[in-house]
């Protein structure tokens, strides 16, 4: 990066830290520091949920995922509008109606202390080891831009957030996060922007759109799922056809388990729910979640739109075999390196076919012969081929972890300085606005549902606020410390982070029952929380389903437990007591 | 530790009803644009 670049990026970390920072002096109290004295207004609650959700994965990975796959991971998101709505609905109005700091001690006051106990520390096991990843991943890639070991990337984002979010608590958080966001954003326009000029500048828009819609690029919509087939396999079962519940994403996996997914991401897990707690009313809180409900969309799509006029201005100039610097560098340094050359020769060829028949087809438009779009197709199938086996050959982590530093490779040889540094910001702004926000509600959870009930129930607020700023820091340590760990790639806490995240399904099962089940009570909270998680383990175990089913499986385990329990007899063991608060 | 003690005026249904339909017609227009442009067959690269 140039000397400019650099400075635009240091100049945006100094001000974002500034500016969490000197928020510390008003977190004199438990409900200023993870509630912001609910004070927040709703716009910036609202830009601080979406930068939390914005992790930098998602800004380098969605990117190379629309390069590589297409518009198809729009479906994704299909559930969030409507599981916004059914929030707003039912959720918000109980969770403001209590004075709550996390929202599992909605469980208490519903079920018992242990069923809020559970649900926290649920969260807490599963949120911990996600947090690594969110470093993780991102780190992988900053390092190779920035050209910094590893190592110092990883203890860069850790330290820098860790800082800001010990002294400001949630209102540091949100208040930094709506800066982040607003570059998230602005890198994203320009980028979006910038592309479309340079493609359509040579090929004009309708010629973009039937070159990516020849190529597959312009998958937004599958309502037909590639299979109808709704007995799923078992588990290891590699013969037949994938069945309806192994497509990741279709219509129905996007709208049906989405919609469960994100009904839990928003509605169950303190890391968004803490900042709907922060806004004057519950109006504000409805308000900072239908934001989102109406901008996740279109942004998911700009931003994997962003992918494919990548893939077309790739398509038009060339790219790169390998996109990962350090594996091409080891492939070219290898004895096996005339096979290398060979391999690149061969994408050459593929690269100059390709170009052909691409602007062919978009100067053809929908007038293209069957003869040129089958030509077209053979081109774009073996360029990929070719990369595919360039990746998984010579490549340290295989063709996934190449196409993460696809939009990272355009914009270090593309952008001039200061966009180069502002661009760079806004990947570093999307991994701090997705920690801080874990950490100051990995810390409400210990503090609120464990320190505060169980260790010291007669703590000042000055001694609450004050372990508050230790075990965010604690977990920020254990947060980098985890990253540092999975740098190694160990297959152990990667194992548990994906079961970790089976468990969504049956906090929101958990949830559900509180709501809509009034004659629940008790220990059938508990039980059917620990029904949930076991029916989607054994669904794991057993057969061969999409994650995103899991969280349909998770929420129908809990219920079924539950009411099972309460059916014979679980009912009248109530156990609900009054959550302990510093006086 | 009171975050809203005083009630407050009922939050507009029609703002629930303009977030579904503009979901829907947003997929609806993702359908019509997908069934314009996309070429349904394996080839991604």
């Amino acid at each position: 990066m140039s000397v400019t670049a650099w400075i635009v990026f240091g100049v945006f970390l100094a001000y974002v830290i500034w500016d969490g920072v000197r928020r510390s002096a008003r977190a004199a109290d438990l409900d200023e520091y993870y509630a912001g004295g609910r004070r927040i207004p709703w716009w910036a609650a609202g830009l601080s949920v979406m930068a939390t959700q914005a992790s930098a994965i998602t800004v380098i990975g969605t990117t190379g995922q629309g390069h590589d796959g297409g518009l198809s991971f729009v479906q994704f998101y299909f559930g969030l509008p409507f599981a916004m709505v059914l929030l707003c609905l039912f959720f918000v109005p109980v969770y403001r109606r209590l004075p709550i700091l996390t929202v599992y001690e909605y469980l208490e006051g519903r079920f018992n202390r242990p069923t809020r106990a559970l649900a926290s520390l649920v969260f807490l096991a599963s949120r911990c080891l996600a947090l690594g990843i969110v470093i993780t991943a991102p780190a992988v890639v900053m390092s190779a831009m920035l050209e910094l070991p590893l190592e110092t990337t990883i203890v860069v984002v850790g330290v820098l957030t860790t800082g800001y979010t010990v002294f400001g608590g949630v209102s540091a958080v949100v208040w930094t996060d709506v800066k982040q966001m607003a570059v998230i954003l602005g890198g994203i326009v320009l980028c979006f922007v910038w592309l479309a000029v340079d493609v359509f500048s040579e090929i004009g828009l309708g010629g973009a759109l039937h070159a990516a819609g020849v190529a597959g690029k312009l998958n937004a919509f599958e309502l037909v799922p590639p299979s109808t087939d709704l007995v799923p396999r078992l588990a290891g079962d590699d013969s037949g056809v994938r069945s309806f519940w192994e497509h990741k994403y279709t219509f129905w996996t996007g709208l049906i388990g989405g919609l469960f997914l994100q009904l839990s991401y928003f509605g169950c897990d303190q890391s968004q729910v803490q900042r709907i707690l922060t806004n004057p009313s519950a109006n504000d809180s409805r308000k900072a979640l239908l934001m989102s409900a109406f901008a996740k969309v279109p942004m998911q799509l700009v931003v994997l739109a962003i992918g494919v006029l990548l893939w077309l201005s790739h398509g038009l100039q060339g790219e790169p075999m390998l996109y990962r610097p350090d594996d091409r560098a080891r492939a070219e340094a290898s004895e096996d390196r005339e096979a290398f050359a060979a391999l690149e020769q061969r994408f050459e060829a593929a690269q100059t076919e390709r170009r052909d028949a691409m602007l062919a087809v978009a100067q053809a438009g929908a007038e293209a012969s069957d003869e040129l779009v089958a030509r077209y197709q053979g081109a774009v199938d073996e360029a990929l081929a070719v990369r595919t086996e360039a990746a998984s050959t010579y490549g340290a982590r295989g063709k996934r972890e190449d196409t993460n530093f696809v939009f990272p490779h355009w914009i270090l040889a593309t952008l001039p300085g200061p966009l180069l540094g502002l661009i760079v910001a806004a990947i570093f702004a999307a991994a701090m606005s997705s920690v801080d926000s874990v950490l100051n509600s990995l810390s409400a959870a210990t503090v609120v549902d464990f320190y505060l009930p169980y260790v010291r129930p007669r703590a000042s607020q000055r001694e609450a606020v004050r372990a508050g700023r230790v075990t965010t820091m604690l977990w920020g340590v254990v947060a980098t410390w985890t990253a540092l760990v999975m740098i190694s790639g160990s297959s152990i806490i990667e194992q548990v982070n994906r079961v970790g995240s089976y468990f969504y399904g049956s906090l929101l099962g958990v949830f559900v029952l509180g709501l809509f089940f009034p004659r629940v009570r008790g220990w059938a909270g508990f039980v059917g929380l620990c029904g949930g998680m076991a029916s989607v383990l054994i669904v794991d175990a057993t057969l061969r389903v999409e994650y995103l089913w899991y969280n349909v499986v998770g929420v129908v385990g809990v219920l079924a437990t539950a009411l099972l329990f309460a059916l014979i007899g679980g009912r009248a063991v109530s156990g609900s007591s009054s959550p302990a608060r510093p006086g | 530790m009171t975050p809203n003690s005083e009630p407050e005026p009922d939050f507009p249904r029609r703002i629930y009803l303009l977030v579904v339909l503009t979901a829907v017609l947003l997929m609806a227009a993702l359908y019509a644009f997908t069934a314009a442009y996309h070429v349904p067959r394996g080839g991604q690269g």
